[in-house]
């Protein structure tokens, strides 16, 4: 981060985002590979996360439930059949937030060249 | 946690995954030989072919809510627009038609063509769409077995078309037969394999409750 700094005065170009333009809900890694996969697909039920992703339950549900009190997922509780199930999907807002993210390290990426 | 954060990767082993029970290319094959029935018997194409191709999707969502999702989870993909998607399909079969164009001029040159050809090039015209078919699902799913898939369906049609049957229709019939108990081969084998690879699941938390 020093560097990059010390290259943007340099050059007078662009300096790296500021720190606080980094969405850390999203930056967490098992966080960040649940929006991930929930940014290519419509929905997904927990499950199929779960076998996706490599998480536990315990850590996918702790991890949905950040993501849901931010806004960024949906959850859709319902039945297949006799048995419950529930299903996921990024809300509007939840895809804006990973677009912006991803935006964001792509410059930081660039920016380190 | 190291994995590599691949977008494009994730959404083709996300097609892939879903995918992988086979019941597509069930369909498939169950529409081909349903059409071949029709050319075979006096079963009004409406049961042989269209009621299948209606029931398809509802029947793969039934199949896939009793076997697929208990094991695999249940998975939405991303439709592609469905205008986009109509206009590349046409456009395909514009150049497949071009293509076969070409070829029977090469054979025949530009003189009065036999009127049977257009019955004989029937099946490599299928046999090419099944082929295009193929090919844009493998680019979503990156899974080379859709290729293979196509490369038999193409060289079916072809050798279809090339060999001369005795009312020349047969040749349609015959292919279809083949290609649609090829298709419902590969794709019972599909689901054999993923009912074995993949068990259903106990004491994961998620029958008692999510």
């Amino acid at each position: 981060m020093e560097m990059a700094s010390m290259r943007g005065s340099e050059t007078g170009g662009s300096a790296l985002p500021p720190i606080e333009s980094f969405d850390r809900l999203i930056h967490e890694p098992a966080r960040l590979l649940i929006m991930a996969h929930l940014y290519v697909v419509e929905s997904a039920d927990f499950r199929f996360l779960m076998r996706q992703t490599g998480l536990t339950w315990g850590n996918l549900s702790s991890h949905m439930s950040r993501l849901e009190a931010a806004g960024y997922i949906e959850v859709e509780k319902g039945f297949v059949g006799k048995k419950p199930n529930t299903r996921l999907h990024l809300t509007e807002e939840g895809r804006a937030a990973f677009q912006a993210y991803r935006r964001s390290m792509s410059q930081v990426f660039e920016d380190l060249r | 946690m190291d994995e590599k954060i691949d977008l494009e990767e994730i959404e083709r082993k996300v097609w892939r995954d879903s995918m992988q029970d086979g019941l597509e290319i069930i369909m498939i094959g169950v529409v081909l030989l349903g059409t071949s029935v029709y050319y075979l018997s006096s079963v009004s194409i409406f049961f042989t072919t269209i009621f299948p191709l209606i029931m398809a999707l509802p029947i793969i969502e039934a199949v896939r809510r009793r076997y697929t999702y208990p094991r695999t989870g249940f998975v939405k993909v991303q439709a592609d627009d469905a205008k986009t998607t109509a206009g590349g399909i046409f456009l395909y079969g514009v150049v497949v038609v071009a293509v076969i164009a070409v070829a029977l001029y090469i054979i025949f040159g530009s003189g009065l063509w036999p009127p049977y050809i257009f019955y004989q090039v029937v099946p490599a015209f299928v046999g090419a769409m099944l082929l295009g078919a193929m090919i844009y699902t493998r680019s979503k799913s990156g899974d080379p077995r859709y290729h293979a898939y196509g490369l038999i369906a193409l060289a079916g049609g072809i050798a279809f078309s090339i060999h001369r049957f005795a009312p020349v229709h047969n040749g349609i019939t015959f292919y279809l037969l083949f290609i649609g108990g090829a298709f419902l081969v590969f794709g019972l084998v599909q689901f054999a394999a993923f009912l074995r690879e993949h068990p259903l699941p106990v004491g994961d938390g998620l029958d008692e409750g999510e």
